[in-house]
């Protein structure tokens, strides 16, 4: 299992996160949730790079914060996808798709 | 919309800090609260649960320095912090800080001076109009030879000027002894400068029964006349002539130099001939005509010299002037400074790098003492670039203060160079502290103090941390420091050594001037300059009855002090 964890790839963590909030408002620790679960455990997301990141994406206008209650009754800060975050993530979709295809492209030919 | 978001997080950073950090600190906590009640879920006791997600998070501090960094602002708020912490350590090492501020400030000083007088000396163009046009003809005419070339030259226009004109003058009842200088009438329309006040020369006065004008300076006419413009059009007795004063010229206006504080016109007396052709040689100026190249006038010159020569009155030596060249007029003006202060550049260039080299050494063995300090904010989180940027912006905040005080210097030395410094210094009045100087001393104390911090940062972050730890306590080796600071320190002290021998042989060689025997002995001999108006001296055996009887013996002192 320990050697199937793999960092995340440097700037897809951003797309990963932006994904993720697609479903929803959420908290730090059910995005980082979210991502070990959508990527069986592939990726894990360490809080010393998803603070950093989300409040990296607050500043860009990409999500927004409110103070909320979690399913523990915990206060909690829960980040939701604003209409930037959103062209933001499709104008990263459509980057890695290109991305992914050129590589794989270039790894299958001889 | 990205922009207006940014912004407004950035003046969130910068003045709501607290609300801010507060609001972090929270949302880590939380973070670790319900990782907490996660693993309590899965079976775990709470207190090893707690544990456990501190140990996952890894560490409030890192997880929130992490944050931090990618604020916007961040840099500005480290920045903030770096020098606000740089004033701590610096205070607690006042010695330290002293030492390397005032050798700074000495540094950034005296190159700013001589930035200064090279600006404005050999720089900034003439305060003629087209000052590129303006030559100077090398030699000394007579005023005959002045005219002739006036007459006949087809590629330039001409104008003589004397240096040694000087004159006695009643000033607000006081007598004063001025120097001035006798020019061409057409010298100011040459040069292309306007009167202030009034009006320059009109072509015909220098014919003599008209050449009874004046010109006054800038600072004659406030000194001496209030600077008041009703002065125009007075008589007032210069050297025994009555003179009409006609014009004052702009303040900046100084030819040849600032010495002169007035000017009359040439007499042109042809009928004088052993004036106009046999004494009072002139150095001449002039302005190429348009569409001529000074390699055209320099080709014609010669040839009219010729001519000229054929038209003294008297036999002239067939190669008098025959080297004649053309210069620029500015290269003449300052040329004999250039090689002077070319000597003071390497000086100079020489004490601000001793300066730099004082503070990188002074920063050096400072680090010994700071290694519990470097210990304890590396395992706090710093990385080894913010340990760089510290130690980087304590120089820099060293170079500030010295640059400040360096600043103040600069106004102090100007001032004091313009009055011990001779008055026919070429444009000694031009230099002046402007904000291309405040821009040059703002560049420099960036400069030294990236130049002196750069190697104890570098040594400071290339330190190996694990390897920190493990001496903490002993004395530290320097890898890259100690051999770096060892030729440091043998560069300083070999420039400093060349520094003070080369100032003491000036000193020793002016003391030794002191001391030579003139051959005579100097006590109880007085010597006295004599200033008479051309006019008083009009009969030959009188003015020299008058000489003889100054020179008579047990003349009384009072005497000799009214003449003066």
């Amino acid at each position: 299992m320990a050697d199937k964890q793999i960092e995340v790839v440097q700037g897809t963590l951003d797309m990963l996160i932006l994904k993720t909030l697609g479903l929803g408002p959420m908290h730090g620790l059910a995005i980082s949730r979210r991502i070990e679960q959508v990527t069986r455990g592939a990726f894990q997301v360490k809080p010393g790079s998803l603070f950093p990141a989300l409040h990296r994406m607050e500043e860009e206008g990409w999500v927004v914060s409110t103070w909320g209650e979690s399913e523990n009754r915990r206060k909690a800060k829960y980040y939701r996808l604003t209409r930037g975050g959103e062209r933001q993530l499709d104008a990263k979709t459509k980057q890695w798709g290109r991305i992914t295809l050129a590589i794989s492209r270039a790894l299958e030919t001889d | 919309m990205r922009l207006f978001s940014r912004l407004r997080s950035l003046v969130r950073n910068l003045f709501h800090r607290a609300h801010v950090e507060k609001e972090l600190d929270e949302e880590v906590r939380s973070y670790i609260e319900m990782l907490t009640d996660e693993k309590v879920r899965q079976g775990a006791r709470l207190e090893e649960a707690h544990r456990a997600a501190q140990i996952e998070l890894g560490g409030i501090d890192q997880v929130k320095e992490k944050v931090r960094t990618v604020r916007s602002g961040a840099g500005l708020e480290e920045l903030r912090q770096d020098l606000l912490y740089a004033q701590h350590s610096l205070v607690r090492n006042a010695a330290f800080a002293i030492a390397a501020i005032l050798s700074l400030s000495i540094g950034i000083g005296s190159s700013a001076v001589l930035f200064c007088i090279v600006k404005d000396i050999f720089i900034r163009p003439l305060p003629f109009s087209r000052p590129e046009r303006l030559i100077r003809l090398t030699g000394f005419y007579p005023k005959g030879a002045v005219a002739a070339l006036q007459r006949q030259s087809t590629t330039m226009d001409v104008a003589a000027f004397s240096t040694d004109a000087e004159f006695n003058l009643n000033l607000k009842g006081r007598r004063e002894h001025l120097q001035g200088s006798a020019v061409s009438s057409n010298l100011f329309s040459l040069l292309g400068t306007q009167a202030a006040v009034g009006r320059t020369f009109y072509p015909e006065e220098d014919l003599p029964g008209r050449n009874h004008v004046v010109v006054l300076s800038h600072t004659l006419w406030a000194a001496g006349f209030g600077a008041n413009p009703s002065v125009i059009g007075t008589w007032v007795p210069i050297g025994g002539q009555n003179r009409q004063v006609i014009g004052v010229m702009p303040k900046n206006f100084a030819f040849p130099s600032s010495a002169a504080l007035l000017w009359i016109p040439l007499q042109m007396d042809l009928s004088n001939l052993e004036d106009y052709w046999g004494t009072g040689f002139m150095p001449v100026v002039a302005r190429l005509r348009s569409n001529v190249s000074l390699e055209q006038a320099q080709e014609e010159i010669r040839q009219l010299i010729a001519h000229v020569i054929a038209e003294f009155p008297y036999p002239m030596a067939r190669n008098w002037n025959a080297d004649a060249t053309l210069i620029p007029l500015r290269q003449d003006l300052v040329g004999n400074l250039r090689s002077r202060s070319q000597i003071l550049l390497w000086a100079v260039g020489i004490v601000m790098l001793v300066a730099c080299v004082n503070v990188t050494s002074l920063s050096l063995s400072r680090a010994s003492a700071r290694r519990k300090e470097i210990c304890i904010r590396a395992s706090l989180g710093a990385t080894p670039q913010r340990i760089a940027r510290q130690i980087l912006s304590e120089c820099l905040f060293l170079a500030f203060a010295g640059g400040g005080l360096g600043l103040l210097l600069v106004f102090k030395v100007i001032a004091m160079l313009q009055s011990a410094l001779p008055r026919d210094t070429p444009r000694l009045l031009e230099v002046g502290i402007d904000w291309p100087v405040g821009l040059f001393v703002l560049a420099l104390t960036v400069l030294s103090g990236l130049v002196s911090g750069v190697i104890p940062a570098i040594s400071f972050a290339s330190l190996d941390l694990g390897e920190l730890f493990k001496t903490y306590g002993s004395t530290l080796t320097w890898r890259i420091g100690n051999r770096f600071r060892n030729w440091l320190i043998a560069g300083e002290v070999t420039l400093a050594f060349i520094l003070v021998i080369s100032a003491g042989l000036l000193i020793r060689s002016l003391w030794r001037l002191t001391l030579v025997d003139p051959g005579f002995g100097s006590e109880h001999i007085l010597t006295v300059q004599v200033f008479r108006d051309p006019s008083s001296c009009l009969n030959r055996s009188a003015c020299i009855a008058d000489y003889n009887q100054l020179s008579s013996p047990g003349l009384p002192s009072e005497w000799l002090l009214h003449l003066h």
